[in-house]
């Protein structure tokens, strides 16, 4: 699933930088263009970034978890334990 | 039925054009347009579009309406017909700002629908009171899948960069625009806006960047043939619309202070009873005459344009040169929902007929005349500040309309004082004798009623 929207990005951002012509009866200009093509790659780029937002942070939880999990491992997390032994 | 002349302005697009029978407006779909215009009527867009107000309705009727001038004509269509017809050079910012996102709104609802706008022309938003809608329907056009923005440029140009100007610099962009018709370029822009303006990321891309790309590539044949085989994904050109809308959305005039005018009402020589007398009398006369069109010259935030369609004027269309004033009065109305469209204008120097044959464009006048015009405390700023000849300045107005109010300020008013403080009087001409005789000689005074005890004094007058 994963590696199909990623692939579905790589295309939306191919699309926005390569080509094919069009038509316009009023001359677009060429600064308007070469601007929307940068725009709209940096529009689409944030759009992946935030499709990818929930998968980054689940990534990073990951992360974070898994380093949780090593603590757990090497013991360090007895001491929390302890804390609340201690308590009333 | 009378013979069909066609739109001087309506000459750029290939696809149809205007043309005028009367007092009914026509438009001629031809060859090169039929499909696209059939396509974009299949997709129910231009249904939802009028039925929300957003565009001017259309009917197919008769070719034979139009005679010779449907030769070349796949279909003719008829439009109501507007009131009055405005130029962005016109408009405050209040409404050059409202037509942008309006135009933005109509672009980003056509994408949804697969369908596009041809251009971006500023000239296509028309207001009815301050609601805005898109007259030119042939501009929508089927969109095909990678198209850029072919308006982009001209958006910029005609709506973005004018309205920097104001919300920037604090400059009104009227006499620019007047001036350039076709807007403001990017690169011009681009020089005179302060350095610290490119940390707006939008000023930054669609001012300086924008000017730096066509400078850099504008020249270069190539680079313009290279440019024009890219493609654009739909999903970004939707972004670069609502981008743009919510920037738009959020500008506002720089503030400079109140200008001349927006403290108007708490600032002028008149005491409360003596605006009561000339509202009532205002009223009276707008109760006679119930006009479908009010011309209000000097109508500063638009208290008498309020009070005429308070009391039977189907509509008004006020002037002023104070921006201030004017945004003021655009916002009250949309406020207050009352079809008073308030305009900018310069009276010693009118919107002239002007463009391509010098008829793309037509002069204030020659567009519409009112059924009946306002001049309130007006004159002597004509009379007095600009030196133009009193007779002159009231055959101008009565001109206007056949029948309205005009006011005298004496020379004794604090006002006209004022505008006498640093300057030689020379106008030995200006008193209520020469008024009097100036208006006589152009129509019959009905009633006049003297509303200050200095002495100024409403005349209404009559030349049907």
């Amino acid at each position: 699933m994963r590696t199909t929207v990623r692939h579905t990005s790589w295309l939306l951002i191919a699309c926005v930088i390569f080509a094919t012509p069009s038509y316009a009866y009023l001359d677009p200009g060429t600064g308007s263009i070469l601007l929307q093509s940068l725009l709209a790659s940096i529009a689409v780029a944030l759009g992946v970034l935030r499709f990818h937002w929930h998968s980054f942070k689940a990534f990073l939880a990951n992360i974070v978890g898994s380093s949780a999990v090593k603590q757990e491992e090497t013991g360090e997390v007895v001491d929390t334990e302890s804390e609340s032994q201690s308590g009333p | 039925m009378a013979a069909a002349a066609s739109e001087p302005g309506s000459f750029r697009d290939n696809k149809g054009r205007i043309y005028y029978v009367g007092d009914r407006v026509f438009r001629t779909i031809t060859l090169a347009g039929i499909t696209d215009f059939e396509a974009v009527r299949a997709t129910g867009l231009v249904d939802e579009l009028v039925g929300a107000g957003l565009l001017i309705a259309e009917n197919r009727v008769d070719r034979k309406l139009l005679g010779e001038s449907a030769t070349d004509a796949s279909l003719v269509i008829e439009h109501p017909r507007l009131a009055y017809i405005s130029y962005p050079y016109e408009w405050s910012f209040e409404a050059l700002k409202t037509a942008a996102l309006a135009h933005l709104e109509l672009h980003q609802k056509a994408l949804q629908k697969n369908v596009t706008l041809s251009d971006a022309s500023a000239f296509n938003v028309q207001f009815r009171g301050t609601k805005p809608i898109f007259i030119d329907s042939l501009s929508l056009r089927m969109y095909d899948e990678g198209e850029f923005w072919a308006g982009h440029r001209q958006f910029c140009e005609q709506f973005i960069n004018p309205l920097l100007l104001r919300s920037v610099l604090g400059v009104p962009h009227n006499a620019w625009y007047r001036g350039a018709m076709e807007g403001i370029s990017a690169q011009e822009l681009g020089d005179i806006l302060p350095w610290r303006s490119r940390f707006s990321w939008n000023i930054l891309t669609h001012v300086f960047l924008q000017a730096r790309l066509q400078r850099a590539s504008g020249s270069a044949h190539k680079a313009a043939k290279k440019a024009g085989t890219r493609k654009l994904a739909k999903i970004g050109f939707e972004q670069i619309l609502h981008g743009l809308q919510r920037w738009i959305s959020k500008l506002e005039p720089r503030r400079s202070g109140a200008t001349v005018w927006q403290n108007y009402a708490s600032d002028n020589s008149y005491v409360d009873d003596e605006t009561e007398r000339k509202r009532e009398f205002v009223q009276k006369f707008i109760k006679s005459a119930t006009p479908e069109l009010v011309f209000d010259i000097g109508c500063n935030t638009g208290d008498y344009s309020i009070l005429a369609l308070e009391h039977g004027a189907r509509r008004a269309v006020g002037f002023d040169f104070d921006h201030g004033a004017l945004d003021h009065a655009f916002r009250r109305a949309r406020e207050l929902d009352v079809d008073f469209l308030p305009l900018h204008l310069d009276a010693a120097n009118p919107s002239p007929s002007q463009g391509w044959l010098q008829k793309e464009r037509q002069g204030l006048l020659q567009r519409a005349r009112g059924d009946a015009v306002l001049a309130l405390a007006v004159v002597h700023h004509l009379a007095i500040s600009k030196n133009l000849p009193l007779p002159e300045v009231l055959g101008w107005i009565i001109d206007i309309a056949p029948q309205g109010v005009i006011e005298f300020v004496p020379k004794q008013d604090p006002m006209v004082q004022r505008l006498l403080s640093l300057r030689e009087d020379i106008f030995a001409g200006y008193d209520e004798e020469s008024f009097r005789e100036a208006i006589g000689a152009r129509a019959r005074i009905v009633s006049s009623s003297i509303v200050s005890s200095n002495g100024r004094t409403l005349y209404w007058y009559d030349r049907q």
